[in-house]
């Protein structure tokens, strides 16, 4: 059956179809959040003096040229949108990158160093495990008071645990692994074997929950903005949208437009998280060559 | 429940039940007290035909008695004790099953109600009221003087702790009272079953507009006491309505015309009403566009321009000003909000015709524009942003950033008004941010200084009289005066206009104090809340006032 598994060589650096429209849709977006002002067409936190229709409404999409219409307050939505992606590219990239290195920490000194110290971390993380996040993300920032670093923080404190319990595993089943029975053999100490021999071969996985874990952070700021503990107004997140459009009963545009740009990103932040171990960039194999 | 545990039946024995005899009757009242107290029978056929001209209220001619009138409304919840209505499905339906003394007519006025006639003594401290001949509970029991005492007492009794206990403070034996040093008020009597008299230690020129407001309505003592908490489901009064069935699960009241409601030969107009609360805001505009149901209050802005732009829609819609008042504290102790140039400066700076989208109307008064004392002329804040460029370099103040706390961020029109604050701020060099809170500015009270350099703030008037919103919103330590404001002169201004009794008198006297606000403008002033009425083709006769809202005795539906 030589067609059921396709050869290492012929897989090697190529992307599938839907990791392919996955980045393509990161992207974009990720292009809109770097460079904004390029595609935007209108300042996103300024009422145009067009912006509203004679009888004080929004103007829908395509009316007086904008695009995608304007808001209550006779802003751009278009313009709203792609300043919006500059939050949600945040948020999916620094609190889960914070996530993570706490995830990978907790799993590295549980899994390798095991005893009383295995049991008490994973006890901790067995018990963020259970705890409601949301509510606790709510309450931590109602606490503290909403502000970015408060919001990328707290996403972060919320969203290491199940990441932390996943590796966990991995460290362990890689910690009785050959090659590191070999360095162990050869004399290597826990540091060198834990950061040469063990970390490297998380890499995959920790790209995958990457992928996962920014569709989660993106959702987790969307909720919380829509409930005023996100990003605060008039900054143009697209959660704040969603929670500015919730009375718009005539204007599906400004729920729509915001909606979708979230849908789409998170489709592909999973989508780019399809990429197998084989499809990545940081193939360990690589890493260990 | 064992009605015999009730009051009234111990006291008179079957006084409310047709086998009423003579003797029982005599010797109940003699025990307690009540003699002269009359049967029901009695009442219902003696009380004489009611000249409609002594009906309080708007004016009403035409239209057909019957047909049932639906009206809707956002709440989660309703409560008809009077004392205990705190919503607008509850406090405002109050006046359907419940009356009293006086009845707040159109512009607030208070008219005679069940009182027909009223002597106020030289002095202006005794109040003698002569009750109508002819008032029943819906329960059939007679309505007699004692009752109104009693529903006086009850309000502002320490028990009930109420909203309105302050109220009757100028009451004599008041103070005494709500301490517990008296088992009773002094200062109001029942000498006979038709007359009351309520005895004032000082002047107060506002007590027949306390009266006419519905905690001051006059109840049942038998029923308020026999049901328990089941009272503030079942509502028994004197009111054109009367409580046919109470559905909590479905959110619905149906009330069926009080046949011997003391108006009875020409009000209500309707045969029942419907209440329903829990309706969602956009399902009210769609319910009452299709003429499933009657009357919404709570049409969202988001609707209204589409509702203006169709000529048939706009005829049924209208935008009333209500008595919620909105305003915008600025932190005045703290630097540089501590300069009244700076505040006037935030006055100046913005364009508060920008707010009138989102549910205001942005008169730049405290008052409202139907309260006594509001004054059309008084100086109100302008949009000149040059001039507050100006006031702010003549302060000293350059490169100010301030932050704008947006409480109640459940109503997104808050966070709106805020963002178009921002950016006229903006516009004459202050850099605002804002913070949204899910909590009150109540929730917050006095901490609110600490935190933020402005917040909103929004006050629902229960009392039709400018000295509320003085004592309580700038005068010192007022209930709702979190930013610290505080003015010896108007403080005593308002003391003193509490005792004026020439009416024109006294809406001068309020006009100055608001003159004097506005001059050291501790907030920023927006206005009141605006009501988006949205009416059904079939209502018809509907009148407004911001005291009661609603005048469901007289509307009438063309179907009927």
């Amino acid at each position: 059956m030589p067609d059921a598994q396709p050869s290492r060589r012929a897989g090697r650096g190529r992307l599938r179809p839907d990791a392919a429209i996955g980045l393509a849709i990161v992207a974009f977006f990720v292009l809109a959040a770097v460079a904004p002002g390029v595609i935007a067409t209108h300042d996103p936190l300024v009422s145009l003096p067009n912006g509203l229709t004679e009888a004080g409404t929004p103007r829908p999409p395509g009316d007086a040229g904008f695009l995608l219409g304007t808001d209550v307050l006779g802003r751009d939505v278009f313009s709203r949108v792609v300043h919006g992606a500059q939050v949600a590219v945040l948020i999916a990239v620094v609190p889960n990158l914070i996530a993570l290195a706490i995830a990978t920490l907790v799993a590295l000194a549980a899994g390798y160093l095991r005893g009383a110290v295995e049991v008490v971390l994973m006890r901790l993380t067995e018990a963020f495990l259970v705890l409601p996040l949301f509510l606790i993300a709510m309450a931590v920032i109602a606490t503290i008071g909403p502000s970015t670093a408060t919001i990328v923080l707290t996403l972060a404190f919320v969203s290491w645990s199940y990441p932390a319990r996943v590796l966990h595993g991995e460290v362990r089943r890689l910690g009785n692994a050959p090659h590191v029975e070999a360095a162990r053999s050869l004399g290597a100490g826990s540091l060198r074997i834990t950061l040469r021999h063990i970390l490297p071969h998380l890499t995959p996985l920790l790209v995958v929950y990457f992928s996962m874990n920014a569709a989660y952070m993106v959702m987790l700021e969307a909720g919380l903005a829509f409930l005023g503990f996100g990003v605060q107004p008039p900054a143009p997140s697209w959660g704040l949208m969603l929670a500015d459009a919730r009375d718009q009963f005539f204007r599906p545009w400004l729920i729509i437009v915001p909606g979708l740009s979230l849908a789409l990103l998170c489709i592909g932040l999973s989508l780019l998280g399809n990429l197998s171990e084989r499809d990545t960039p940081f193939n360990s194999r690589r890493v260990l060559l | 429940m064992d009605r015999s545990d009730n009051w009234i039946d111990r006291a008179v024995p079957g006084f409310r039940h047709a086998a009423f005899s003579r003797r029982a009757f005599l010797a109940g009242t003699a025990a307690t007290g009540l003699v002269g107290a009359l049967p029901r029978q009695s009442y219902a056929q003696s009380g004489a035909p009611v000249d409609p001209a002594t009906i309080p209220g708007p004016a009403w001619s035409g239209g057909t008695r019957g047909g049932r009138g639906i009206n809707i409304w956002l709440d989660g919840s309703v409560n008809f004790d009077p004392l205990l209505a705190f919503g607008r499905a509850d406090y405002y339906n109050l006046s359907n099953f419940y009356r009293g003394l006086t009845f707040l007519a159109l512009g607030s006025e208070p008219q005679l109600d069940l009182a027909e006639a009223l002597t106020i003594s030289d002095d202006g401290l005794t109040y003698t009221f002569t009750l109508r001949d002819g008032v029943l509970f819906h329960n059939g029991r007679a309505a007699v003087a004692e009752d109104f005492r009693w529903s006086i007492e009850r309000a502002v009794s320490p028990a009930q702790a109420s909203w309105v206990q302050g109220f009757m403070a100028s009451v004599a034996g008041h103070a005494e009272f709500v301490a517990g040093t008296s088992a009773t008020l002094a200062g109001v009597t029942a000498p006979d079953v038709r007359t009351l008299v309520i005895q004032l230690s000082s002047p107060d020129a506002r007590l027949l507009s306390i009266l006419g407001i519905p905690p001051f309505y006059v109840l049942p003592r038998e029923e308020v006491e026999g049901l328990g908490e089941a009272f503030r489901e079942t509502p028994v009064g004197t009111g054109p309505y009367r409580l046919q069935s109470y559905d909590g699960a479905s959110s619905q009241i149906v009330a069926s015309r009080f046949e011997d409601y003391i108006y009875r030969d020409h009000l209500p107009y309707l045969d029942e009403l419907e209440i329903r609360w829990n309706v969602p805001a956009d399902l009210q505009y769609l319910q009452v566009s299709r003429n499933e149901a009657d009357l919404s209050m709570a049409i969202p802005s988001s609707i209204v321009g589409e509702i203006k732009a169709d000529p048939a829609l706009s005829a049924r819609f209208s935008a009333e000003n209500s008595f919620d008042v909105e305003w915008w504290p600025l932190n005045v102790l703290k630097p540089p909000f501590d300069d009244v140039r700076v505040r006037q400066a935030i006055n100046l700076a913005i364009d508060k015709t920008r707010l009138a989208t989102f549910g205001t109307n942005p008169t730049g008064h405290i008052y409202p524009p139907s309260l006594l004392g509001f004054d059309q002329t008084a100086p109100v804040y302008p949009h000149d942003p040059d001039r507050a460029r100006a006031l702010l370099a003549e302060a000293g103040v350059t490169g100010l950033a301030m932050k704008i706390g947006v409480l109640d961020s459940a109503s997104a029109d808050n966070a709106r008004m805020a963002q178009l604050m921002v950016q006229d701020l903006q516009a004459v060099g202050i850099a605002a941010t804002i913070e949204q809170r899910q909590e009150t500015s109540y929730d917050l009270g006095s901490a609110l200084v600490d935190e933020y350099d402005m917040w909103n703030m929004g006050w629902g008037m229960g009392l039709p009289d400018p000295s509320e919103l003085v004592s309580n919103l700038f005068g010192t330590g007022g209930a709702a005066n979190f930013g610290g404001y505080s003015n010896p002169g108007i403080d005593a201004q308002g003391a003193a206009a509490i005792g004026i009794t020439d009416r024109a008198e006294r809406a001068a006297a309020y006009a100055g104090i608001e003159a004097a606000l506005l001059a050291d403008a501790p907030f920023l002033f927006v206005g009141v809340g605006q009501l988006n009425s949205f009416r059904s083709e079939r209502l018809q006769n509907f009148a407004y006032d911001p005291a009661l809202w609603t005048y469901w005795d007289r509307y009438w539906v063309t179907d009927a």
